[in-house]
Order: C-alpha cells, then sequence, then structure tokens
C-alpha cells in the first residue's frame, strides 16, 4: 500500500510536503512549471522587491565538503515585471508561494499590491536573509517589533496566508515567530540560511563569493533547523515549514518529527537538481509503508 | 549528503595572451581541462565577478579562451598579465555532436567565434572536412583565420568576395552547393534564428550555441531559464539542436538579464547586452 503523502496547510493542498525554497530556479514561471513536474508539492518564487535589482556580483554560489554558501543578493526584475512574469500563477499544477522582500514596510506592501491578484497560494515574508545589506537581518527586520509591524502591515492588504521566514540561529529566533504570530502570520518558516560564512581562496588570497561572504546551508544546517522547528513546535501554534539541509527521504520524516507541516529545499535541489523531489518523496514514501505509516502527517511533531 | 564540487574555482595561471584583433584576446592556460566543443568556463578574476567564455581550443596540456572586450569584466581581463592567477569552474554544458559526420558546415560571428573553432580543431583531428564561414561587420574583426587553415580548415568570409554584402548570402550560397552533413553555428541569435529556420526547412542537422546571461554556470540562479521549458540553459545547453531551439519560443525574440528582466532583441539600446561582459 502506498502511503498518503498529502498534506495541508492554512488550506493549501500540497499532494507532499516538499516545497522549492525561495531563490532556486523561482525567476520564471515556466521553471517553477518544470519543478511542479519533477514532484514538487509546492513551489516559492525568487524573491520579489519593489523595485528591479542586478544582485551581487558573482560568484554567487560556492559549495564546501559540509554545504553551500550563497550570497545571490535578491536579484529579481521588480514588483511590476514579477506580476506580468507570475501572472495566472495557479496554473503552474501546485501552489505558487509569492517571496516577498523590502527594506522598509512601505516596500513590502507596494511589492504585495501589485503582485496580490496574480494567482498566488501564500506569500512568504523573510525577515532573515544574511548577506543582503538592507534587507532582512542586515536590515534590522528580524525583531519581534519589525516582525509584528511588517506583518500586520500586509495582512492588512491581502487575505492570502503570511508566512514569515525566521532566522535559525538569531538568539530571537523564538520571540520573532511569536510576534510574528501575534500580528496575524499562518505560518513560520525555518528558516533561512546561517552565518554568514566565508571561504577564502588561498592561491589567490581572496574571498571567492563576490560578496566575499554568504549564507550557509545544506547538510551543515540541518540540525540546527531541525532543532529550531523543535523548538518552534513548542512555541507557536500555527503551522511550520521546516527548511534547512534535508536531501533524503529520511531526512524529510525527520523534519517532520521535528514539527514542520511541510519541508522547503534548496540545497538539495542545487546538488541533485529539479528531479530530487521525486527522490525525495520516493524514498519518504517507501520509509512510511516500510514503518505501517499510512499518512505522512502521522510523523508531524512526533519526535516530542 | 555528498557533494560534487564544481562549485569552487579551480585556480590556474595565464600562460600567455595573444593578440588576436583589436580588442581580442586568446588567454592561454596550462591546464589538461578535457572539454569538449562547445563547452564553456565561468572564469574567475578573483574578488571581481565570475563570467562565461566558450573554451576555443585546447592541447592535452593547455587550453584557450578568446576574449572579446566588451564590458567591464573584460576591460578587467584585458588588464592581467602572463603569469596571474586566475580561476575558474568547468567545462560546463551541453557541447556539439558531430559524430559520423563527414564534410560539417561551421559558422562563427563575433564572441561566438571560438565556440565553433574548437569544434573546427576537434572536427579536423577526426578527419573530418570542415568548411568554416567568419561572420563580421568589418575585415579587421576576422579572427582565427589562420588558425582554422593551418588545421586544413576551408575559410570563408565576405571580404574574400565582394560579391556578399550580407554573410547570410554567402551562408545560403555554401549551403546550396555543398552537401554538408551537419551544420553548427554561435554568433548573434538573430542569424542563428534563420540558419535554425533554413536547416529546419531542409531538414540538415543543426546544431547551436545559444547565449544567456549565465550568472552562476550552476543550474541555480535561474537567468538563463527559457521559455516556454523552463529548462537553464547554463546547462541543457548553450549546444541545442535545431529541434530544441524551435521549441525556444524567446529563440530570436527576448533574453532575461541580471535581474531577469526580459530585453527583446529588437529593442537596439540593449540588443547586444548578454555579450557585454
Amino acid at each position: 500500500m502506498t502511503a498518503d503523502l498529502n498534506v495541508t496547510i492554512n488550506g493549501l493542498n500540497l499532494k507532499n510536503p516538499t516545497i522549492l525554497a525561495s531563490g532556486i530556479l523561482g525567476v520564471t514561471k515556466a521553471s517553477l512549471k518544470n519543478v511542479v513536474n519533477n514532484g514538487a508539492g509546492a513551489v516559492t518564487t525568487k524573491s520579489i522587491s519593489a523595485l528591479p535589482r542586478q544582485g551581487h556580483p558573482a560568484p554567487i554560489i560556492i559549495t564546501y565538503e559540509a554545504g553551500m554558501l550563497n550570497a545571490v543578493g535578491y536579484s529579481n526584475p521588480g514588483a511590476q515585471k514579477a506580476k506580468e512574469e507570475f501572472q495566472n500563477a495557479q496554473t503552474v499544477g501546485a501552489p505558487v508561494i509569492a517571496s516577498v522582500i523590502g527594506q522598509s514596510i512601505e516596500d513590502f506592501q507596494a511589492v504585495v499590491e501589485q503582485i496580490k491578484d496574480c494567482g498566488f497560494a501564500a506569500m512568504e515574508i523573510p525577515l532573515s536573509c544574511p548577506h543582503t545589506p538592507g534587507f532582512g537581518s542586515l536590515g534590522g527586520q528580524h525583531t519581534p517589533q519589525m516582525a509584528a509591524a511588517i506583518t500586520a502591515a500586509v495582512k492588512k492588504l491581502t487575505g492570502l496566508p503570511i508566512w514569515i521566514k525566521i532566522s535559525p540561529t538569531h538568539q530571537n529566533n523564538l520571540k520573532v515567530a511569536q510576534a510574528a504570530e501575534a500580528a496575524g502570520a499562518d505560518a513560520i518558516v525555518a528558516g533561512n540560511s546561517m552565518g554568514p560564512g566565508m571561504i577564502i581562496d588561498i592561491e589567490t588570497a581572496k574571498p571567492i563569493l563576490g560578496f566575499k561572504m554568504g549564507g550557509v546551508s545544506g547538510a551543515a544546517l540541518r540540525p540546527i533547523a531541525v532543532r529550531c522547528v523543535y523548538d518552534l513546535y513548542q512555541t507557536v501554534k500555527i503551522p511550520i515549514i521546516g527548511c534547512g539541509g534535508v536531501a533524503s527521504g529520511r531526512d524529510l520524516i525527520e523534519m517532520m518529527m521535528a514539527g514542520a507541516q511541510a519541508v522547503a529545499l534548496g540545497t538539495a535541489v542545487f546538488i541533485g537538481g529539479a528531479s530530487v523531489f521525486n527522490k525525495i518523496t520516493r524514498e519518504a514514501a517507501g520509509w512510511l509503508e516500510e514503518n505501517n505509516y499510512k499518512k505522512i502527517t502521522e510523523v508531524i511533531g512526533l519526535a516530542h | 549528503m555528498s557533494i560534487k564540487n564544481p562549485a569552487q574555482p579551480t585556480i590556474v595561471k595565464i600562460k600567455k595572451i595573444i593578440d588576436e584583433a583589436p580588442g581580442y584576446k586568446t588567454f592561454v592556460f596550462e591546464y589538461p581541462l578535457a572539454g569538449r566543443p562547445g563547452q564553456y568556463l565561468m572564469l574567475w578574476l578573483p574578488g571581481v565577478d565570475l563570467k562565461p567564455f566558450s573554451i576555443a581550443w585546447q592541447t592535452q596540456s593547455e587550453f584557450a579562451l578568446a576574449v572579446l572586450k566588451r564590458g567591464e569584466f573584460t576591460a578587467k581581463l584585458f588588464a592581467a598579465k602572463a603569469g596571474d592567477r586566475l580561476g575558474f569552474l568547468g567545462p560546463l554544458g551541453t557541447y556539439y555532436n558531430f559524430k559520423n559526420k563527414k564534410k560539417i558546415l561551421l559558422i562563427g560571428g563575433g564572441c561566438g567565434t571560438p565556440s565553433v573553432v574548437f569544434l573546427a580543431q576537434a572536427a579536423r583531428e577526426q578527419g573530418l572536412e570542415v568548411d568554416f564561414i567568419l561572420a563580421a561587420r568589418i575585415a579587421e574583426e576576422i579572427i582565427f583565420e589562420r588558425f582554422l587553415a593551418d588545421k586544413g580548415v576551408k575559410v570563408f568570409h565576405r571580404f574574400q568576395n565582394q560579391k556578399y554584402e550580407h554573410v547570410w548570402d554567402l551562408i545560403e550560397d555554401k549551403i546550396k552547393a555543398e552537401p554538408y552533413d551537419g551544420l553548427y553555428a554561435c554568433g548573434p541569435e538573430l542569424l542563428l534564428k534563420r540558419l535554425v529556420d533554413l536547416t529546419l526547412n531542409k531538414n540538415i542537422f543543426c546544431q547551436i550555441s545559444m547565449e544567456r546571461y549565465m550568472k552562476c554556470g550552476l543550474g541555480v540562479c535561474g537567468k538563463c531559464c527559457v521559455d516556454p521549458i523552463g529548462l537553464c540553459l547554463c546547462q541543457a545547453g548553450p549546444v541545442v539542436t535545431n529541434q530544441l531551439a524551435n521549441q525556444i519560443t524567446e529563440f530570436g525574440q527576448y533574453y532575461r538579464d541580471a535581474s531577469g528582466q526580459k530585453i527583446y532583441f529588437d529593442d537596439k539600446r540593449q540588443k547586444a547586452d548578454s555579450c557585454k561582459i
């Protein structure tokens, strides 16, 4: 018997709990479709700002033995072009989550106003990017006060579920999540990459990333993200989307046992390509069957 | 999770720099690259940026990149000297297939020329008969003519014969006159588009190298994702068949810039930006 992988978050039905994390392959609707065709349960767009952004100089991504560093710098064509690009997002074949960024509350509102009728299923607000000046952690947004203010400001403009993406490592992250929940957030995404970190090429004595430092993700991040989700599960009542280093069916189950209702994949897609969604869900289904679970939802929070 | 690691640059020294034409230089590196014709590298100027370049030629122990000075990055690269250390990721991407071909026609234009020069070298080493049309606006921009002739490639360009005002007329004449069993090209997209239409029509095997803004080269940043198939050309390309090119509806229409914004080829102001690195 095949295990049931369906999950429901904020009333959205996902055929399985995997979500394409923001920042990977989410520039065009066609590429999101391609990821859905490869088995993703939902997909997130690349983050959308009010105005176009070129992003950081390259290299924007490097890998190392324990994961990956990235400093993409939020390159995107801006809200107006994004609105054209993602029009009728509901036709992609799975829920499409819009990632919305800003340097001020007015910025977030301007983006939401532009794109709220594109057919998105939810909006994700990252308050936690560790490597882009003016945004997220470097923009002073990762505080309970800002989390509450930004959440309330965007909730006013749209009835879509609002997901707040927090840092897995900042000491105040549970307070940020609580503040967002109190202000009306519908889910917490835990979380962003950690750090930032740096890798230096010793032959040329230069940091490799164009921005010199970047968010750390992949295998190194997984136990930290799992712990963060575990803590959140005891702190907030709204759904939690786990994100950090999940690369196999076992990792997926682990993250859900910590308390995640769904799991976003980033580095794994980078390493394994879009087909990693099918691989991970197949592995998870196999594990559930071997262990006599009928539904994947049975494992949520099981580690508590 | 095991990480295959092409994502940190390999560091190499510039062995020598050859002046090809005004604003065109070949950078030679000592390194057994083992790339295939049509593949490219992401070249890293430490502390500056990372940009894609096709492999222009290689030997057992060396490889070369031919660079047209077009923008900020290439200006800084032109300031480099023999002995300087640079990094690269690669070889990356798809490559030209010339298996079982006998007589092929290659077309190279502008910063697209090196990609097919490497194919000419490899095809001659396999004993194929190779004709090569060099597309250029002015005679001074004709590059690699001697290099190709030395390899036994027959080189054609419109400055040899006043008969041709446009390179397209030369291309059409060659295709009419010779029994080519494969056509390969890299150059201005609108020229490639005509070639794809022509070869599909005449049912001739054809591969082109299609340029898109490749920022990471690793299939992640998504700037080179093409509509409507949604694949990243940094990995599904740059070399594509005429059939695949024909499925890409943006081919000959637009590409995306560093921000992901569409730039239309009919917008003259921004026409050549994808090459301006």
